[in-house]
């Protein structure tokens, strides 16, 4: 509160103003004072002193406005820096020429007051003063002369007739008083002019003194209101018998006129010997004045620099602290401003300006809202498309693709954004692919070829298309994994032709195998030699290739027929170990063995078509080579969501020119097979909403891995899943 | 003119003070030597007025602090005559003036006083305690003003006695 008072006080004008008026008015005051105008002479300290207050007064505002400026700067307030040049320029422009002319005031001041005094006005008064005692001296002398002859004439004199004989001598001789002491210093008689004069003008002591001593005084004296008088005291002779005497004093007038003159020279000689005394003095009252007003002049003029640097620059400061909160994000900023000039119209720019800003940041924000908003929902829709989404900048790099892209490429999103076509090419045989067809998309946007990707042991057929962008900005790409839908439609047509071949071949076998069997019952017993064998011969084999050809239309009938999956919930585990223990007491039993995990997770599964499954794959692996080790291995991955069932052998391996294909319908590498063994298998698996894949083992051998979700039933599992009708099944031929 | 009276140590000292009450009067007798500086004593002869004061008090005895009953300041203007080669006195109370011819005289007369009118007695409470004290100064505020400032830091020109305190008798 006192500081804010005090701050209001040294930093206002009025108070300012009128501290500073009042010190001109007692500094015109002083002046008049050193005329030794009586009015103001009496003021002189007083207005002194007041000047020396008003000058400490000036010196602490500043001081105080000093040290805030400081302050400020050291606090690199805004605007303070400037306020501080300003000030300095300021100062520099008052100080120099209030400088200079101190300096030559100062000269011209003490060598006017020289000029006052000549030594021959001094000279020509000393003559004066002496011209006018010796004028007095000729007067003087005559009245001594005049007193002395009076004197004489008294010494007869005495008692009652002294008074009216010295009446007498003063009319005679022009006394204006004349006056008899006696030895004892008593007035013995008295005659004056004044009537109304009761006490006479005694001599001092000295003059009576002298007058004893020399018999005689003469001297002149200035007595107020009167002028000057000559005093003339003789002693009168002794009585006889006595060695003390009485004294006579005349005081004789000095004529008007030369009383007059006497006095003006007088006057004119104490005037000019004061005023030589006092040069010294006048020159130091004067400097000091001087010095005042010098001091005043600075003070006001630095006082006048910091209120107008002050002023100039509270606007910028405002400007640069406006803008400093521009900077830190705060459009809100509107400065305040009263007049029209060019400050004020930079700042009403300034509030334009943040307005302006003001109303486009929250267009921008608005708009980044919208466009986050569409963004969102593209991203929430491109993350549930199925289809793959990608972008490519002019230079073919990926911009964004969605997980759909990246999952069926086989690939993370991260592993392909900011990648080029270039590079996603060099990854893998399926990835060369893709980016061949891509290219051809951004080549000509009217193309939407079919990419076989094929590797990684799956065949992925993809449907593209594309289109480019905007300004030249890149291409979209835009593909479907069309796998699943390419092989409904060839697993359909497989079954069309299963459905067809069993149908209009099964019908015919069953005469043909009655009819060779009929023949040969009936003429085979009335034939002999080799007519016999040759008979015997030709029908048992119409009648065993009738039974294989019965086989590969009951197999071709399995194939199209499709049953219905009945699942329940079991455990994978005891499925297995029931499978392998049937295979154990063959003659390769030994070749195989289980690598189980014991926490493996339920899976929903038709337990008959699963016995198939692994008797398919078994199976297929026992014929694949004679010496090779199967093992059969569950796992769960990384959570219990997926399980996995893998059978791997270390024989030589599916043929890689087969690999691809090899889950078709009649891709097979044996030379008995029918090819619908895996063909059957991958069709169950995913009827169970699995996935089949089979590839080779780096270190030589083959593995088929099936993926089936686990059970998210929490109901107790079956503990034998093997029901009494589910007897195993007869594992087709691969 | 002669300034042999001159002390080395220049200052005002009142060497004796006493009061006596006639006629139900009571009035000062005090003996004042004045000891001028040569810069006082040349601004004199260089015909600067100068004024001399001699301020008495009575002031009645309180536990706390004495209440100022009465004050008498009388003031002597002495200049010297160049014409006459007198000093002149002036008694600034009663306007009266009085030419020496040399300075002793006129400052062995001065600082004489002799029965000078203090107060009546009748003013004066008959059961209180009163005191006088007398001091004798040189008027700086009645100096030319451009010496004045001069006065103000010079102490030559600081001349002034210490207060003379003798109880007031009745």
């Amino acid at each position: 509160m006192a500081i804010a008072a005090l701050t209001r006080l040294t930093t206002g004008l009025a108070p300012i103003l009128l501290m500073v008026t009042l010190a001109l008015v007692s500094l015109t005051l002083m002046g008049e004072a050193t005329k030794d105008s009586a009015r103001f002479g009496e003021l002189y300290s007083w207005l002194l002193a007041v000047n020396a207050l008003g000058l400490l007064i000036l010196c602490t505002l500043i001081f105080w406005n000093l040290l805030r400026l400081v302050q400020q700067v050291r606090a690199r307030r805004a605007g303070a820096r400037l306020t501080a040049r300003l000030v300095i320029v300021f100062a520099i422009l008052a100080v120099t020429p209030v400088v200079v002319v101190y300096h030559f005031s100062l000269k011209f001041l003490n060598e006017g007051i020289d000029s006052w005094f000549d030594v021959r006005i001094e000279q020509a008064l000393e003559d004066a003063i002496e011209l006018g005692r010796t004028a007095l001296g000729i007067r003087m002398r005559e009245n001594l002369k005049q007193a002395q002859l009076l004197a004489s004439d008294l010494n007869d004199l005495a008692g009652a007739g002294m008074a009216l004989a010295l009446d007498d001598a003063r009319r005679v001789n022009g006394a204006s008083e004349l006056t008899l002491i006696s030895p004892a210093g008593q007035v013995v008689a008295t005659s004056s002019e004044e009537p109304t004069s009761i006490v006479p003008n005694r001599p001092s002591e000295t003059i009576l003194m002298q007058a004893r001593q020399s018999q005689s005084y003469i001297g002149l004296d200035p007595i107020a209101e009167g002028g000057l008088y000559i005093r003339v005291v003789v002693a009168l002779r002794p009585e006889p018998g006595r060695v003390d005497f009485n004294v006579l004093q005349a005081l004789f007038p000095v004529p008007e006129k030369m009383n007059s003159l006497a006095d003006s020279v007088e006057n004119a000689y104490a005037t000019y010997r004061e005023l030589a005394y006092l040069r010294s003095p006048l020159k130091t009252s004067f400097t000091l004045i001087l010095s005042l007003v010098l001091a005043m002049t600075l003070l006001t003029a630095l006082w006048a620099a910091f209120y107008g640097a002050r002023r100039m620059v509270a606007p910028l400061r405002r400007l640069a602290e406006g803008t400093r909160s521009v900077a830190q994000g705060d459009l809100e900023t509107q400065l305040a401003h009263a007049g029209s000039d060019e400050i004020d119209f930079l700042l009403e720019s300034f509030n334009n300006m943040t307005r302006r800003l003001k109303i486009a940041r929250d267009e921008t924000r608005s708009s980044q809202r919208e466009v986050e908003s569409q963004r969102a929902y593209l991203e929430a829709v491109l993350t549930r498309l199925s289809s793959g989404v990608m972008t490519l900048d002019e230079h073919q790099r990926v911009f964004t693709c969605n997980e759909a892209a990246a999952q069926i490429l086989g690939l993370n999103v991260e592993a392909i954004i900011s990648r080029s076509l270039e590079e996603l090419a060099s990854e893998s045989r399926a990835l060369a692919s893709f980016a061949n067809a891509a290219t051809g998309i951004i080549r000509n946007a009217d193309v939407r070829p079919e990419v076989v990707l094929d590797g990684g042991g799956e065949t992925r057929i993809l449907s593209m298309s594309g289109t480019p962008l905007l300004a030249d900005a890149g291409h979209v790409l835009v593909f479907d994994d069309i796998s699943a839908l390419v092989r409904a439609q060839r697993e359909s047509a497989w079954s069309e032709v299963a459905r067809r071949l069993a149908h209009e071949i099964k019908n015919p076998l069953t005469p043909i195998q009655l009819s060779a069997e009929r023949v040969r019952h009936k003429y085979l017993d009335s034939m002999t030699g080799k007519d016999y064998e040759t008979l015997d011969r030709l029908t048992r084999t119409i009648v065993q290739q009738v039974e294989a050809m019965k086989t590969m239309v009951d197999a071709f009938s399995d194939y199209a027929r499709s049953p219905a999956i009945k699942p329940r919930r079991i455990a994978l585990n005891d499925l297995v170990t029931d499978v392998c223990e049937l295979y154990r007491s063959g003659a390769d039993g030994h070749r195989l063995s289980i690598a189980l995990d014991k926490e493996l997770a339920d899976v929903d599964a038709d337990p008959d078509q699963f016995r198939q499954i692994l008797h398919n794959l078994i199976k297929n692996a026992l014929e694949a080579s004679t010496d090779t080790a199967i093992v059969v291995i569950t796992r769960n991955l990384s959570s219990t969501s997926t399980l996995e069932l893998e059978i791997r052998d270390d024989g030589p391996g599916f043929p890689e020119s087969l690999i691809a294909r090899i889950f078709e319908p009649y891709v097979t590498s044996k030379i008995k097979g029918n090819g619908l063994g895996l063909a059957i298998v991958r069709k169950m698996v995913e009827q169970h909403g699995g996935n089949v894949l089979a590839s080779n083992i780096p270190q030589g051998g083959a593995r088929v891995v099936i993926s089936l979700p686990a059970s998210a039933s929490s109901t107790p599992i079956l503990t034998n899943p093997i029901s009494a009708d589910s007897l195993p099944m007869e594992p087709s031929k691969v | 003119m002669s300034f042999a009276c001159l002390a080395a140590n220049a200052g005002f000292k009142v060497r004796d003070a006493s009061t006596q009450l006639t006629g139900g009067v009571h009035r000062v007798h005090a003996d004042i030597a004045f000891d001028f500086s040569d810069e006082a004593l040349e601004a004199m002869t260089s015909g600067v007025a100068l004024t001399v004061a001699v301020e008495m008090q009575v002031l009645q005895i309180n536990q706390v602090w004495d209440q100022r009953v009465a004050t008498v300041k009388a003031l002597y203007r002495i200049q010297s005559h160049a014409l006459s080669r007198q000093y002149v006195v002036k008694d600034l109370s009663t306007g009266e003036s009085t030419t020496y011819p040399n300075f002793a005289e006129m400052i062995a007369r001065i600082g004489h006083i002799n029965g000078l009118p203090l107060l009546d007695d009748y003013i004066l409470d008959s059961s209180e305690q009163y005191r006088v004290r007398l001091r004798a100064t040189l008027e700086r505020e009645s100096l030319p003003t451009p010496l004045r400032l001069l006065a103000y830091f010079s102490r030559s020109w600081r001349l002034s006695s210490d207060w003379t305190t003798w109880p007031l008798q009745r």
